[in-house]
């Protein structure tokens, strides 16, 4: 929908006489309207997400913050899926978010931000296991790698009470953590985005910059070899 | 005749991802949260696929859970502060609108307002009205008409009488809710960015453009 109105006023030349307009004495100074007329505090508004993407294109620092606070969590749980590093997975995140920054006045389409946050994301992680394989440090040796299992960690998955299917289920969430490391990083990104981010093919595909095919195949893969492995550790 | 050539080849050797009885593992895993199909409760290659599945779906699903409820795995307030504190030092300003129209032969120094006021005063004038949602504006000093300018003629007046606020054209794109009635709404917004750049800032906008690029539900 696209409907353009444009009209022309009456040109007033009037001034308001209390205007701070005035008050400003230095030649070339920038004029600085005040965030809100004193003693006023603006409503709070919750945008759709298409115009909070497109306000924070403009420069308002509340749009960027409520993108910030709305996608942090989710590219955190990617990069730890990712990089099995709490540390590396947070400095990620920074560095996406402030990235998305600088670069979100070129976001051709609002629409199409979340998947253009997860790209910048995963492309993130990516270059940074490219790194490490570069330097023959290789994600099972880091020195912060963190597969172990999570003491006193949440057992979602478990809806029951009986002690030994709980821990049948901490076995398989574990296995799980442990083959995920063990899987090529594009293979790993294509399964961590579709089965754990709910991204589609097409979507994983623009953030990863491959054919849609390639993504499926890749997933294939990666689905194959998890339930291969996970045969293994039940 | 007698038949020649080789035996066919079973789909489950040629392709990992296809089981023995022609079903891919696409297929099952796409059902792996619903009961056996009528196939699936026979077919012994889709059962045993169902099982090891049936593993990696659980588990799955227990580690998304479970990362979901991890406290450590959201960025503490710090790291946001950080975050959102070198945006703000980066806000992009823009170009400067003079607040005076611009005359041949006019001294060089004058007051400015940046792009980035403009369009904080257009968001906060437009957040005012409930069934809009301001998105992206711009501003430009309003073209003129040369042959409809006496600039061109020497200009003898004071200067302290010549000073005439500076006029702008205002593009604003903007979504509407559903039940907005966009005349009205349109002429509303007009109206309250008019008055509020000219209260506020003290120019002039002459053309106020608005785009409806979107309806938004409330």
């Amino acid at each position: 929908m696209n409907c353009a109105t444009g009209t022309g006023a009456g040109r007033e030349y009037h001034r308001d006489p209390h205007s701070s307009v005035l008050a400003v004495p230095a030649a070339r100074a920038d004029f600085v309207v005040p965030s809100s007329p004193a003693g006023v505090p603006s409503p709070p508004r919750v945008f759709s997400e298409a115009t909070t993407v497109a306000r924070a294109q403009d420069g308002d620092t509340d749009a960027f913050e409520q993108l910030v606070r709305s996608y942090e969590a989710d590219l955190f749980r990617l990069g730890f899926r990712m990089l099995s590093d709490r540390g590396e997975a947070q400095d990620a995140v920074q560095d996406t978010f402030v990235l998305a920054w600088r670069r979100l006045p070129s976001l051709l389409d609002p629409e199409a931000f979340r998947a253009w946050i997860y790209q910048l994301m995963t492309r993130r992680c990516l270059n940074i296991l490219r790194v490490r394989i570069r330097r023959h440090t290789g994600v099972s040796s880091g020195p912060d790698f963190e597969l172990e299992a999570r003491a006193g960690r949440p057992v979602a998955a478990s809806s029951t009470t009986d002690p030994a299917a709980a821990a049948q289920t901490n076995a398989l969430q574990d296995g799980l953590t442990a083959l995920l490391a063990t899987l090529p990083p594009d293979q790993r990104a294509c399964w961590v985005l579709h089965e754990m981010h709910e991204l589609t093919y097409p979507a994983i595909a623009y953030a990863i910059g491959v054919p849609v095919s390639t993504v499926r195949g890749r997933i294939a893969r990666a689905r194959l070899q998890l339930a291969k492995g996970m045969t293994a550790w039940r | 005749m007698a038949l020649t050539g080789t035996t066919p080849t079973p789909p489950s050797q040629t392709d990992p991802n296809r089981l023995g009885c022609g079903r891919s593992i696409d297929d099952v895993w796409a059902r792996i949260d619903l009961p056996p199909d009528p196939h699936e409760q026979t077919c012994p290659d889709c059962q045993a696929s169902r099982h090891d599945l049936g593993d990696l779906a659980t588990a799955t699903h227990g580690v998304v859970t479970a990362d979901k409820a991890d406290p450590a795995l959201r960025l503490n307030s710090s790291a946001i502060t950080g975050i959102l504190e070198l945006a703000r030092a980066e806000v992009r300003r823009g170009r400067r609108i003079p607040m005076e129209q611009p005359r041949p032969g006019a001294a060089g120094d004058q007051l400015t307002v940046s792009e980035q006021t403009l369009a904080n005063l257009i968001r906060r004038t437009s957040d005012e009205i409930d069934d809009l949602e301001a998105r992206r504006s711009a501003v430009a000093l309003s073209k003129h008409d040369p042959l409809n300018e006496r600039a061109a003629e020497p200009d003898t007046r004071q200067p302290e009488t010549l000073a005439a606020p500076a006029e702008i054209t205002v593009d604003l794109r903007i979504s509407v809710a559903p039940t907005a009635a966009i005349p009205a709404l349109t002429r509303l917004l007009r109206d309250r960015l008019r008055t509020a750049i000219d209260r506020e800032v003290g120019i002039t906008a002459t053309l106020i453009n608005i785009t409806v690029e979107d309806i938004h539900h409330v």
